[in-house]
């Protein structure tokens, strides 16, 4: 039953269960102890371990006590679980008890190599003392097993230190230089599994020097593929910034046809403007071709023809200084103003159509200078006053006003041309 | 202020037929913008006009 266990064969160990109760010439308690025991190794095999282990352990404690055959088999076959059961702690003369009842060469010896190897790691001293004297009779099972070099050579060695133990040391000697012999096997044999190894590692480690090449293939061309895109995306931006440029430039292009439109327009006009007076000139100029023209004709005419001319003269002046601020190349030349002159000026200037009209000029001035281009400020209150005087009607008042206007955020100074016209000064 | 001075203009006669020639307010604008000023118009008709030029 043992074996088709082993085999874990559980149908055939439940067959050989039933012959060996039929078999057994014991008591019932005994018949029942085997069939808990078969029950509690296919438990442990097929089923639930921890369950099994408890009821093995409880068989062992039984069968020490009431049957001997049975513990020894019971308990060679629970070798196998020698930790968990804390067989040797437990059952520490069980080596010797069982010394003559296990069968085969090769059991014998899994059986001894457990115990010691387990004996000396729990320092069990009385278990190692039983197995020296073990040992004397069945180290030759070493020569007939068919364990693998590796596990024999450890059992010489525990051989070796029985032996020794014992003060048989020629025993010893010879013994452990069998260990010896055979664990330099075991190198050897192990050598050559290193030397596989190392083949399989260096393929490995080939097979990982290839992938990286292929990594680092990748990642260059990775690296290409961002260049390409970056050049790309390079273009595109170029291709947008050309594509807004073209519309800003058609947009310029838009707006000086359209400046280009109105100044020929204003040339128009202003030709026009010349024009006019000049032919008033000419008409007042004809009569000039006569001889006979008096010198009282000749003071009748020369008024007008001095207003069409400063007409004229005013009008080439406008254009002129219209022509330099449209200059982009005009540099303000900024200095400190003296209002009050400066109005004087302006004052002077337009003095002909103030005395025709009766205007009268007030002057305000609660700063009396102004850090500024003199020509450009002096160009926009003359312009506005002539504006002004064109658009009032006779003996009306005019007020220049200068003052501070705001300090905060910034200083900002306001020149004030008041002109009233509903309420003449002189009735 | 934008219609006095980005159009071209056309002039009317004074109150005494004076003739103008459309570049006064044209050239005070020009002016203004190299001087960094600005101009502020107030007018109540058949009363009078405030110009305000204002600058930093």
């Amino acid at each position: 039953m043992r074996v088709y266990y082993y085999l874990k064969d559980s149908a055939r160990a439940f067959d050989y269960q039933q012959v060996a109760a039929a078999h057994e010439p014991s008591s019932d308690s005994v018949a029942q102890a085997k069939i808990a025991y078969t029950k509690d190794l296919l438990l442990l095999e097929f089923g639930e371990h921890e369950q099994g282990l408890a009821l093995m352990d409880s068989l062992l404690r039984y069968f020490k006590d009431n049957n001997r055959r049975l513990y020894q088999n019971l308990g060679v076959s629970s070798l196998k679980n020698l930790k968990r059961l804390s067989f040797l702690e437990n059952y520490p003369n069980f080596l010797y008890n069982i010394s003559g009842k296990i069968s085969g060469n090769d059991a014998r010896l899994h059986t001894y190599l457990e115990i010691g190897l387990n004996a000396q790691r729990l320092q069990l001293p009385e278990v190692l003392d039983s197995m020296s004297i073990l040992v004397k009779t069945r180290w030759q099972v070493l020569d007939t097993a068919t364990i693998s070099l590796a596990e024999k050579a450890p059992y010489y060695k525990q051989q070796s230190l029985a032996l020794f133990n014992n003060k048989a040391y020629a025993q010893a000697y010879r013994v452990l230089a069998n260990h010896t012999k055979l664990r330099l096997k075991a190198d050897s044999l192990a050598g050559k599994e290193k030397l596989q190894k190392a083949e399989i590692l260096l393929r490995i480690k080939t097979e990982q020097l290839q992938n990286e090449a292929l990594e680092k293939k990748l990642a260059s061309t990775n690296y290409q593929l961002i260049i390409t895109l970056s050049v790309i995306a390079f273009l595109l931006v170029l291709s947008t910034l050309n594509f807004k440029n073209q519309r800003i430039a058609k947009k310029q292009s838009f707006a000086q046809a359209k400046i280009a439109s109105a100044r020929g327009q204003m040339i128009s006009i202003l030709s026009h403007d010349i024009k006019a007076p000049l032919s008033q000139i000419k008409g007042v100029l004809h009569p000039f071709k006569r001889s006979d023209l008096k010198i009282e004709e000749v003071n009748a005419m020369a008024p007008q023809l001095i207003e069409e001319t400063d007409k004229n003269l005013g009008l080439l002046e406008s254009i002129v200084g219209w022509i330099n601020l449209s200059r982009e190349d005009l540099q303000v030349q900024k200095e400190r103003v003296d209002l009050e002159q400066l109005i004087k000026d302006v004052k002077n200037l337009t003095q002909q159509v103030i005395t025709a009209k009766n205007i009268k000029f007030n002057s305000q001035l609660e700063i009396k200078s102004l850090v500024t281009d003199s020509f450009l400020l002096e160009t926009v209150l003359r312009n506005l006053l002539n504006n002004a005087l064109k658009c009032t009607p006779k003996r009306v008042e005019f007020t220049f006003k200068a003052s501070v206007m705001e300090t905060t955020p910034k200083l900002l100074y306001g020149i004030v041309v008041q002109e009233w016209t509903r309420k003449p000064w002189i009735t | 202020m934008d219609n006095l001075t980005s159009k071209v203009l056309k002039t009317q006669p004074g109150t005494e037929l004076e003739r103008g020639h459309s570049l006064g307010l044209v050239i005070v604008a020009k002016a203004l913008d190299k001087l960094g000023g600005r101009l502020e118009i107030e007018s109540v008709p058949n009363e009078g006009t405030v110009f305000t030029l204002i600058f930093n």
